[in-house]
């Protein structure tokens, strides 16, 4: 009995022993297993889902706040494309000097036609006393032939001067300012009183236009901005640009004087209605822009926007996002970054 | 040799007092002057080289700058690794060495083959720089600076050029790196359309820029008395001056570099941020010197700090000058180590008292414990190792035995002296201690390099373990040396010259003499039922070992530093202001919790630093207040709960020494990596893509990863050829251009004063804000005419690498996973079968299988190898002292029954074995190892020496005898390390926590195996014989 007595106490402090270590090995593995997820990086679950295709981001009110992403309206905006051309403001020297070659050509023409007119005159009152019973000489006669005949070449000489000069006008000022000076238009007049400077405007290299607007803004040396009318296409091309080149004319400035280089804004194109999309929305992935319009309370849809028109500060878009959609416009990049957040290494 | 020094102390007690006191007051003086850390040199030799190639592609960056650098470092003798890795504008490799090389020897080296390389590198990249060598921890202190009156550019001109090269000329002080502010440059900011419109190109700008801010010497003019020396000036030295420089004169007039360019003082495009507060600023990271001493650095960046406070505040400077501070863990986690060490003497000091109830005795022994520590402290400061928690730990681990040995010594040669009184004519007592000194000593001397021997696995354990632990083996060997040393030279010259002449209490002390009355009852008691007792035992060592497959391992405890690091990572391509603005917020957040004290946030890399972060990257230095270890443990849970609640970032929070520790690790952590060498990168990614496929499926695999950063946003400018051709371009003229214009090009430096800033010509930042714009940059060809970029290249976006990895001079891409549920090697025979039928690899792509597993079973069989040959060296020792296999035998089935305790210590703590906890066990084992050949020394002793016939009277007297040291030895230990096991988790008792809980463990059983066990064992199977029979036992050997 002693001895049952004794084996059980044994067996009691035993099991109470072992008892005790299995305690304290399930606190210690409770406190291990914190201690190594304390170790783990911080990963939240994942917030993306997929709806229709279209990738989702979707956040609490709290996130949203906390993280500070900001979203914003979409304006409705008309938009035309701007160009921006180089201008040179012309001398206008050649052209003055080609106007007076103009005018003493015709002068010169008129010359000739009155000569031409008296010879053939004269020639044309011998002609019939010859013709009669030869009251005059052969001589005279044929002195008067010749004589109209000169005059009748001079006179086509004379005319051919200013053709000549005309086509020199046109090919190296273009139609429209030729017919100014053949017409004294007084367009020409105010560029020659320098009421007005001409333009030479030329594209970018590589922009095309069919037709060029009929007004265009130039930036002034001082940096202001006049209008300035189309005056036609540009027969020839600036050298250093190649591109195509329009001629304008603007009222003279004290920023726009012969041989300065400006810089011309064309508006080109038609008038589109969008939306215009501004940068620290957009961001960039796989070769593509993308921007998240929000949906709903803290839902953020991934949109694919076309960056084919840049406009100052953003794009301009017609499609894919309209007026009125809220999308965001700061903390983009986060969202983007919450999609492949499953394969960001952090703390290796 | 040993009656020889024994008995010259003896005859010298004089001399050996005396140099026993020089030598601690010596010791003391090293003391106050060591180095103090917490951990000792850790990192492996490693060389870390940058290059810096501004505007290079992570593409361009690997074929251009790291491929031909590991070309030329490839072949230096002692690399063990080579690995790199490429990121936009910047290459970095890490050369490691193997461990045990002069790191100055590698740098040197490595530096050679540098400098044979430097003029190949393309044209604007920098010559490679190897990182200054540092200390394994190397920051030693982060300090922040923010202003509300001066701009982020003035603030960082500060911080460059007052506060860091201050803190440069701080002794120990290795580098600052510093990240924030803007870097001030003066830039030429061309504006396209003024080119066009004064026709000028780029390449124009850049000469006359070049050439506005060339310096040039003059020389001298020497005449018959003097030498004068010529001083040339003229150069541009403001914006305005260089505005004004003419580029080309057109009609008469001069063009400007201010007509086609603004000339001003701006940033240099950033590679980093940082904000303070959550307010930007500029945060400066001092690194010491390799080898240096943190806390004398810290104090000394410290007080430079303070000389400089007064001028920045005048400038309107706030500093926040602990931002981190390292040594405030390294001071509480010495202090700690110090107090635990402190109260386990005093507890040593009252145990001695009680055991030996006799002031001399115990101040004898206790002598012995400053005595050998300092010595060990010494031998520890001329090695070159710092003091630090694993030295002390190993300290404090040895105060038992250090106390055992004194004790040992001081108990014979009281018994000898008390013996020799009652004698008629006693021998002189120098004789009388020299015999008894002598008498106990071989025995000490084996088991002391028995001891010693069981830590050789512990001093050669490879990688980071072994460069943590190996200072604690160190630590402990020496103190054990120099205990034995003392014991030899001190002790009994104390011995002599204290009890020598005095009358002796002829009484035992009363506790023994209580321990005794019950000891030997309960001795007999098990002499009589040896089966029960050894089934019992047996079935007690069964119960431990079945609480084995409960025990996992881990290689570090969680740090108490008092300060977080906290990664942010995004997705690649995520742009520096992005990162800064998450980072206010997080730190606004992260400011709201009760247990913050400052949070500081740098984003992206800066020049030299320690770690490469690309812009998407952030980290926050986070600093607690002061707190209890439990409120530390919950505030980590709070910044946790904080941070999840922040979308598009993972956040991962580590202490800032388990992240250097893990830094030094190198490569992945997970089990198994299968690392793809190959040439073609996208092949390289796709059958990473097919490997990790193939790897989910198989059974067990967990968390299969490609271990590539998704890819970053890429723009890329490809130049038709043709194009450029026709339009009489030349194609590097095309690219130089394009990095003029978005990079920036160095033109020249001005100076002022000491200062240097860089003078750049970039396009006006207008100009390069969107995509857009590239495609519309103007170029001039020679002709003189212009045409856009877009009509000589095609210019695409799409996603490019953010990094470009390397290893072995190799590209490389890995696939990591962890293996749940199933061991491992057949795991990996099973993946190489799969991998090997379904993946086809072309020509020059190979796959190896690696991994922390793979690491792990060559560092266990390292242990094995290095354990059996320290067995086979043990089991040498023990023959040579006790020439009988019986004994030998007894001594060694003994061990497992000692170490059960400890498993079942480990079992009751959680059951996780790290590093600490299986020093814990070495140490067991050399205690168990040293009572049980103390015991049947003793043993042989009493039956060769004094004459006893081998019985249980024999057996009993011997135990009884042996009672007194072993409980001390156990009860010194035990009390020593008491004060680290109860505060196991605290700053710097983490690592030595767990081993202290393995000892005191241990020691229980232990003592009771040497106590209860080992008689019982010895008198069923120990032979004994008397000399005359058959001379046997250490003792004679030594002794004749």
């Amino acid at each position: 009995m002693k001895l049952n007595k004794k084996s059980l106490m044994v067996v009691i402090v035993l099991i109470g022993v072992s008892a005790l270590l299995i305690w304290a090995f399930m606190g210690g593995r409770r406190e291990m297993a914190k201690e190594q997820e304390r170790e783990q990086p911080v990963k939240a679950p994942s917030r993306v889902s997929i709806v229709d295709g279209e990738s989702v981001v979707t956040l609490s009110r709290t996130e949203e706040l906390k993280s500070g992403i900001a979203v914003a309206p979409l304006q409705p905006v008309s938009h035309q494309a701007e160009i921006k051309a180089y201008g040179t403001v012309m001398e206008l020297q050649n052209l003055v000097d080609l106007y007076n070659s103009y005018v003493s050509a015709k002068a010169q023409v008129k010359k000739t036609e009155a000569s031409l007119d008296a010879s053939r005159r004269e020639y044309e009152r011998l002609k019939p006393l010859h013709e009669n019973n030869r009251n005059i000489s052969d001589k005279t006669f044929q002195a008067a032939e010749a004589a109209w005949r000169s005059n009748e070449a001079d006179a086509h000489a004379a005319q051919a001067a200013v053709h000549a000069i005309e086509a020199t006008l046109r090919q190296r000022w273009g139609v429209v300012i030729a017919g100014w000076l053949i017409e004294k238009s007084p367009a020409f007049a105010r560029l020659i009183q320098q009421q007005e400077v001409l333009l030479q405007t030329t594209l970018p290299p590589d922009t095309h236009l069919a037709s060029a607007p009929r007004t265009a803004m130039v930036q002034t040396a001082d940096s202001k901005l006049v209008s300035a009318k189309l005056v036609s296409r540009s027969p020839h091309t600036d050298p250093r640009i190649q591109g195509m080149g329009f001629f304008y004319v603007a009222s003279t400035q004290p920023g726009l004087l012969p041989g300065m280089n400006v810089i011309v804004y064309l508006q080109a194109g038609s008038r589109y209605q969008g939306v215009v999309v501004p940068a620290p929305a957009v961001v960039w992935q796989q070769g593509k822009a993308w921007v998240y319009v929000q949906k709903g309370t803290g839902q953020f849809i991934r949109r694919e926007i076309s960056t084919e028109t840049p406009v100052k500060d953003g794009w301009f878009v017609l499609k894919g996002i309209t007026a009125g959609d809220r999308i965001v416009v700061k903390g983009s990049q986060l969202l983007m970054s919450e999609e492949s957040r499953s394969q960001i290494q952090v703390g290796d | 040799m040993l009656t020889a020094i024994v008995s010259f102390s003896l005859r010298f007690r004089g001399v050996i007092i005396a140099l026993s006191c020089i030598l601690a007051g010596y010791g003391l003086y090293t003391l106050s002057q060591a180095k103090y850390d917490v951990f000792p040199e850790f990192a492996p030799p490693q060389v870390v080289i940058q290059t810096e190639a501004p505007g290079l592609s992570p593409e361009q960056v690997e074929a251009l700058v790291t491929q031909p650098i590991e070309n030329s470092i490839n072949g230096v003798p002692g690399i063990e690794s080579l690995r790199s890795g490429s990121i936009q504008g910047l290459s970095f490799i890490t050369v490691t060495f193997h461990p045990g090389s002069d790191i100055y020897r590698d740098r040197q080296v490595v530096s050679e083959r540098l400098s044979t390389i430097a003029g190949k590198l393309p044209q604007g990249v920098k010559a490679p720089v190897m990182t200054p060598l540092t200390s394994s921890t190397s920051v030693v202190l982060a300090l922040g600076l923010t202003s509300d009156k001066l701009s982020p550019m003035e603030l960082r001109t500060i911080a460059d050029w007052t506060v860091k090269q201050r803190l440069l000329s701080v002794p120990g002080v290795a580098k600052v790196a510093v990240f924030g502010g803007e870097v001030k440059q003066f830039q030429i900011q061309v504006r396209p359309d003024r080119l066009i419109k004064y026709n000028l190109g780029i390449g124009d700008v850049l000469a006359v820029a070049r050439r506005a801010t060339g310096i040039r010497g003059a020389g001298f003019i020497d005449d018959q008395n003097q030498r004068i020396m010529l001083q040339t000036e003229g150069q541009s030295l403001t914006p305005q001056q260089l505005a004004q420089t003419v580029i080309v004169h057109q009609n008469g007039a001069g063009v400007t570099l201010g007509d086609v360019a603004r000339v001003l003082e701006a940033p240099e495009p950033p590679i980093g941020a940082a904000a303070i507060m959550g307010h930007p600023g500029v945060l400066l990271m001092v690194s010491a010197q390799y080898g240096a001493n943190t806390l004398e650095v810290t104090q000394k960046v410290e007080q430079a700090l303070k000389g400089l406070r007064p001028t920045l505040s005048a400038q309107g400077v706030a500093l926040y000058p602990d931002i981190f501070r390292p040594a405030n863990f390294i001071l509480t986690a010495i202090r700690n180590m110090e107090s635990s060490l402190l109260m386990g003497a005093g507890l040593v000091v009252i145990v001695l008292l009680l055991f030996l109830f006799n002031l001399r005795t115990a101040a004898i022994s206790v002598t012995a414990i400053p005595l050998s520590l300092l010595t060990a402290v010494m031998v520890l400061e001329r090695l070159g190792f710092s003091l630090n928690t694993l030295t002390l730990g190993g300290l404090a681990i040895a105060i038992g035995e250090v106390v055992d040995d004194a004790i040992i010594d001081v108990e014979n040669i009281l018994r000898r002296l008390r013996e020799n009184r009652r004698i008629e004519n006693p021998r002189p007592a120098f004789r009388v201690v020299l015999d008894a000194s002598l008498e106990v000593r071989s025995a000490v001397v084996y088991a002391t390099f028995a001891v010693a021997m069981v830590f050789i696995p512990v001093l050669t354990m490879t990688g980071v373990a072994g460069r943590l632990f190996s200072p604690l083996g160190i630590a402990y060997i020496t103190a054990v040396l120099a205990s034995l040393l003392v014991a030899l030279t001190v002790t009994p010259a104390l011995c002599l010259l204290i009890l020598g002449r005095r009358a002796l209490q002829e009484k035992e002390p009363p506790v023994a003499q209580w321990l005794k009355a019950r000891y030997r009852p309960l001795l007999l008691g098990v002499e009589q039922h040896p089966g029960a007792v050894i089934g019992g035992v047996v079935l007690f060592t069964i119960a431990g070992l079945a609480a084995l497959p409960f025990i996992g391992g881990g290689f570090l405890p969680e740090l108490q530093e008092g300060h977080f690091i906290v990664h942010m990572s995004a997705v690649p391509g995520t742009s520096l202001q992005e990162s800064m603005r998450l980072g206010r917020q997080v730190t606004f957040e992260l400011l709201k919790t009760p247990y913050i004290r400052s949070v500081a946030q740098r984003a992206g890399r800066a020049e030299k630093a320690d770690d490469i972060m690309g812009t998407q990257d952030s980290e926050f230095e986070v600093d607690l207040k002061p707190m209890s270890d439990q409120q530390a443990e919950s505030a980590q849970s709070d910044i946790r709960r904080v941070l999840a609640q922040f979308p598009g970032v993972n956040f991962a929070i580590k202490t800032f020494l388990t992240e250097r520790i893990e830094e030094t690790l190198s490569g992945y952590t997970a089990s198994v990596v299968i690392n793809i060498f190959g040439n073609d990168l996208d092949l390289l990614d796709r059958k990473a893509r097919e490997i990790a496929g193939i790897l989910s499926k198989i059974p067990g695999a967990a968390d299969v990863n490609i271990q590539s950063p998704p890819g970053t946003p890429q723009l890329i400018v490809r130049l038709r050829e043709d194009d450029v051709k026709r339009r009489g371009f030349d194609p590097v003229d095309v690219l130089d251009a394009i990095q003029t214009a978005y990079q920036g090009d160095v033109v020249g430096q001005i100076y002022d004063g000491n200062r240097v800033f860089d003078v750049s010509v970039i396009l006006a930042p207008e100009n390069r804000k969107t995509i857009a714009d590239i495609g519309a940059l103007p170029l001039r060809n020679p002709a003189g005419t212009y045409v856009n970029l877009k009509q000589l290249a095609d210019i695409y976006e799409t996603s490019g690498r953010y990094v470009v990895l390397h290893q072995g001079a190799g590209r490389v891409q890995a696939v990591t996973c962890n293996v749940a549920g199933r061991n491992i090697n057949s795991f990996v025979k099973q993946a190489g079968r799969e991998i090997g039928a379904r993946v086809s690899l072309p020509a020059g792509m190979y796959l190896e299988f690696g991994g922390a597993a793979a690491a792990q079973a060559r560092s266990r069989r390292d242990l094995l190898v290095h354990s059996l040959i320290a067995g086979l060296g043990i089991i040498m020792l023990l023959s040579i002292l006790m020439k009988n296999a019986r004994n030998l035998l007894l001594v060694l089935v003994n061990l497992p029954f000692a170490l059960v305790g400890g498993v079942l210590a480990v079992f009751a703590s959680g059951g996780l074995l790290s590093i600490g906890a299986l020093v814990g066990f070495v140490t067991l084992f050399g205690i168990t190892l040293r009572n049980s050949i103390m015991m049947i020394s003793h043993y042989e002793h009493l039956v060769s020496i004094e004459g006893l016939s081998w019985g249980p009277e024999a057996a009993v007297r011997g135990a009884s005898e042996r009672l007194a040291p072993i409980l001390m030895t156990a009860s010194v230990t035990a009390l020593g390390l008491l004060p680290l096991a109860i505060g196991s988790g605290a700053p710097g008792r983490e690592i030595e926590g767990p081993m202290a809980i393995v000892i005191l463990g241990g020691l229980v059983t232990s003592t009771a195996l040497n106590l209860l066990i080992l008689p019982a064992l010895a008198l069923r199977y120990g032979k004994f014989e008397k000399e005359g029979e058959k001379p046997i036992g250490g003792l004679n050997v030594t002794q004749s």
